[in-house]
């Protein structure tokens, strides 16, 4: 249950996706959830699919991976698309009961809304997470966030703790597990009762989870202490990121894209969307 | 107390499945547990051990094959997966991170709890199950967490003695204390085997202590079974495990040598007791044949 977390999850390859500049994945993620909420068309929406599964396709996670993935935001994909489809106002209904009424503009908003929200998870999730390392994600933020240092904003000691915290997210899901495991071994049921008695059950995996959470942020501490960890001046990067023409490509081709799916807004269609 | 078999059919387990991290850890498991017997399980790191303790008390479903408790199939009725696991005890590896109560009495009584025992019972196993590993009754008060890691790991066997399981499957008790501590806990599980007289599968690393505390030995290498048999069958087939990497006793070893050059040992030796005893005996014959010869 816990394994079907695949959010944030790492998936090495070879790719020209996994080849990209951590960077330039930022970037062009950035670019892209713009362009994503500058659709408004059918045509515009088309290429937006389009690009999705270009972008599938070249990093060579299996679908499979990727629908399981899509899991947590079923039920908030499903419960606007309902949403939209009963609350969006048009002319001529499409069907009418009386206080139910639910026209086509409804039906058109909720497809691309789901389209919308998908595109937008599989886009970011296949550039920033299932296939850069979380170490190379951090690394690129603290490059990218390194202007905000005359600032006197400490982004060395961000990076810091995001790497940490995501380095201990598989630990602590499989130290979740572990002791899920063990109370069940002892006869624990997390799955039947009211919810009552399914919170009381979590009191035996949370207190011994937050006793070892902390037993490892002192033992951390104290290792980095005797490693002489002192903040990041002066310290240098074993893997140094530089672009490659290759990066250009791909900031070319995302620009390009993008200012498609604008001009492509200004094709005149008979569907009105009402955002 | 009647004897409970527990079987594996054909047995194996793939942890996560159609994905990059795809592993099988146990393929294609034929074994069968005795009951009444303390069962050794042996392999090196990462053959499968932990992963076969936890089939058997249905933590996790095999991918393909059976487990069988007595004559029935574990999964049968996966609803009622509970009550197999009320049946066959599992102390984790490095138990002591599964504490949580407030005092160790109250962590004991967690599994009988869940079980519905109460009241004059649930005292009762309580304090047998802390007894049988040795915890003084002033320290079923303390927390747990004041505890020294050696007391922690007997209060995390205490808390799965007592839930009375027929079958009690242990996955490396002994890991991380020292000789003294290791002496101590697997001679009280041994005690807890005799007197109960149920079925125990002692998962460990070391030859030395499977060979003095199990009556049969499972010899486990990459995820399959080697070898499996009483600890004499197995032992016999020495030059088999130690070419797979696995040493056998140090102490069957030297016998073997004393055997090989051309002393009269008797094979079948595991224990420093019985090499004492031996040795002995062949001190005295040679005594004797030194005097007769004079
Ligand atoms: N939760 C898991 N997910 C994926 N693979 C796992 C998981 N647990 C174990 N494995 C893999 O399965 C194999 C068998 O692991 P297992 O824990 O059963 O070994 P073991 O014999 O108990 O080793 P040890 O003596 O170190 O405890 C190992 O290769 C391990 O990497
Ligand atoms: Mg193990």
């Amino acid at each position: 249950m816990l394994k079907d977390i695949t959010l944030g999850q790492f998936f090495p390859g070879n790719s020209p996706l996994h080849k990209m500049d951590p960077r330039m994945k930022i970037i062009i993620s950035a670019i892209f959830i713009v362009a994503i909420f500058f659709a408004k068309n059918i045509f515009s929406f088309a290429l937006l699919i389009l690009f999705s599964l270009i972008l599938t396709t070249l990093s060579g996670i299996k679908h499979s991976v990727i629908l399981k993935g899509l899991k947590p935001i079923v039920f908030i994909v499903v419960f606007t698309a309902i949403i939209n489809i009963f609350w969006t106002k048009g002319e001529t209904p499409l069907i009418n009961f009386g206080i139910i009424k639910i026209y086509p503009e409804g039906i058109y908003t909720a497809a691309f809304m789901i389209i919308r929200v998908v595109s937008l998870v599989v886009g970011t999730s296949l550039l920033l997470s299932y296939t850069t390392s979380p170490i190379a994600l951090t690394d690129a933020l603290e490059r990218l966030m390194n202007p905000l240092k005359k600032l006197k904003v400490p982004v060395h000691e961000f990076a810091m703790m995001m790497t940490i915290a995501l380095r201990f997210i598989p630990t602590l899901i499989e130290e979740t597990e572990k002791i899920m495991n063990a109370q069940k071994a002892r006869g624990a049921d997390f799955e039947s009762g009211n919810l009552l008695n399914r919170l009381k059950a979590l009191v035996p995996i949370l207190i011994p989870l937050f006793i070892s959470a902390f037993r490892r942020a002192d033992e951390l501490a104290v290792a980095m202490e005797c490693r002489c960890y002192h903040g990041g001046d002066g310290r240098t990067k074993m893997k140094i990121l530089r672009f490659s023409v290759f990066d250009f490509v791909w900031l070319f081709v995302m620009l390009i894209f993008s200012v498609s799916v604008f001009c492509l807004n200004y094709i005149p269609t008979t569907i009105k969307l009402s955002f | 107390m009647k004897l409970t078999d527990i079987r594996l059919e054909n047995v194996s387990y793939i942890y996560s499945p159609n994905t990059p991290f795809q592993k099988e850890a146990l393929e294609n498991i034929n074994i069968t547990f005795k009951g009444g017997k303390l069962t050794g399980i042996i392999g090196h790191t990462g053959s499968g051990k932990s992963t076969l303790a936890q089939l058997l008390n249905g933590l996790l479903k095999p991918t393909s094959g059976k487990v069988y408790l007595g004559d029935t199939d574990i999964w049968e009725k996966p609803k009622e997966i509970n009550k197999i696991r009320y049946k066959v005890g599992l102390v984790f590896q490095y138990p002591e991170y599964q504490l949580f109560e407030e005092t160790v009495y109250e962590d004991i009584a967690y599994g009988p709890k869940n079980m519905g025992v109460s009241g004059d019972n649930l005292n009762r196993t309580v304090s047998e199950a802390a007894d049988f590993v040795g915890l003084t009754p002033d320290l079923l008060k303390k927390s747990p967490f004041e505890l020294s890691g050696g007391e922690k790991r007997r209060v995390a066997l205490a808390g799965v003695i007592a839930m009375e399981p027929e079958v009690l499957v242990l996955d490396e008790p002994a890991a991380g204390l020292d000789p003294r501590g290791r002496t101590e806990i697997l001679e009280r599980i041994r005690n807890y085997q005799k007197q109960k007289n149920n079925t125990i599968i002692l998962i460990s690393h070391s030859m030395e202590d499977i060979s003095e505390y199990a009556d049969e030995i499972a010899v486990l290498k990459n995820s399959k079974v080697l070898c499996s048999g009483t600890v004499d069958t197995v032992f016999r087939n020495a030059e088999l495990i130690r070419s797979n990497g696995l040493a056998i006793p140090k102490i069957t070893e030297i016998m073997l040598e004393l055997k090989h050059r051309g002393f009269p040992v008797s094979d079948g030796i595991y224990t420093t007791s019985d090499a004492h005893k031996e040795i002995i005996r062949l001190i005295n014959s040679y005594k004797k044949n030194g005097e007769n010869n004079a």
